[in-house]
C-alpha cells in the first residue's frame, strides 16, 4: 500500500483525471473533495462490501435454504 | 389492490402502504428502488423484501431487535439526516429497522447487522445504511438449534 502524508488543502492525483483533495481534518476525521469523470464511481467502502452481501443474500435465496431456515426459526421461536 | 409477482410466494396482493423505496437504490442493486414489504403469518417474524421490478429478487429480513435484543442503531449525521425522522425516534411508529438474511445450504443463517434497512415509516422512504458501531457484523450468525429435533 502507498502511504503518503497530506496537510490541509493539499491533493494527490490518481491517474490523469482524478483528484483527492484534503478540505479539514478535525478530530480524528478527514473531509475529502474528490474530483473525477462522472464515469468513475466512487463509493465508501462500507457501502460498497453492503453490496456485495446484498448480491450475496439475492443470490443464495434457494427455495429450500429458505424454507429449512423457517422451519428452524420458527421452531426455535416458538419454544 | 394491486398485485406483485413475488419469488416465493407467487402472485401476491400488496396495499401501497407496504410499498417501499430507495431513493439511492440499494448497493449491489442500483436500479431497484421499489420493493413491497411482504409479511405473512406463516413466516413471521421474517418480512420479504420483494422487488416490484424484478421478480426473482427478494431478500428475507428480520427487524434487527429480533436478531439482537439489545441492538443499538448509531448512524452518521449524514444519515440521519437524509432518513429525515423526527427527534427520537421510536421503532414501529417512525421506523423499522431490518436486517438483510444471507441463507444458503452450507452455512449457517447470517444477518447483516453492519448495514440495516431502515424504513421511513411516515416517507416510506428507505436507506442501507452502515452502523457506526464496530462490533455490528455483516454476517451475524443467528441463534437457531443446530439439528432439527427427530419429531415435534
Amino acid at each position: 500500500m502507498l502511504i503518503l502524508r497530506r496537510r490541509t488543502g493539499d491533493a494527490i492525483m490518481i491517474g490523469e483525471d482524478v483528484v483527492l483533495e484534503v478540505l479539514e481534518i478535525s478530530q480524528g476525521k478527514v473531509m475529502l473533495g474528490i474530483q473525477a469523470p462522472p464515469q468513475v464511481r466512487i463509493l465508501r467502502r462500507e457501502i460498497a462490501e453492503a453490496g456485495a452481501h446484498n448480491f450475496a443474500a439475492a443470490r443464495a435465496v434457494s427455495g429450500r435454504a429458505v424454507e429449512s431456515f423457517l422451519l428452524r426459526f420458527r421452531r426455535s421461536a416458538s419454544k | 389492490m394491486p398485485q406483485a409477482a413475488t419469488l416465493h410466494f407467487g402472485a401476491v396482493d400488496y396495499e401501497d402502504r407496504n410499498v417501499i423505496e430507495f431513493p439511492a437504490g440499494l448497493p449491489g442493486f442500483e436500479d431497484e428502488s421499489r420493493f413491497v414489504m411482504i409479511e405473512r403469518e406463516e413466516t413471521a417474524p421474517v418480512i420479504f423484501l420483494q422487488s416490484l421490478r424484478t421478480t426473482e429478487l427478494a431478500f428475507l429480513t428480520l427487524p434487527a431487535a429480533m436478531v439482537d435484543p439489545d441492538y443499538e442503531l448509531a448512524a452518521t449525521p449524514e444519515d440521519v439526516e437524509a432518513l429525515g425522522l423526527p427527534t427520537a425516534p421510536e421503532v414501529g411508529r417512525d421506523f423499522l429497522c431490518l436486517t438483510i438474511l444471507t441463507l444458503t445450504e452450507s452455512e449457517p443463517p447470517a444477518a447483516n447487522l453492519k448495514a440495516p434497512v431502515i424504513v421511513n415509516l411516515h416517507t416510506r422512504e428507505a436507506w442501507q445504511i452502515i452502523s457506526m458501531q464496530p462490533h455490528h457484523s455483516a454476517r451475524h450468525l443467528l441463534a437457531l438449534p443446530v439439528t432439527e429435533p427427530a419429531s415435534c
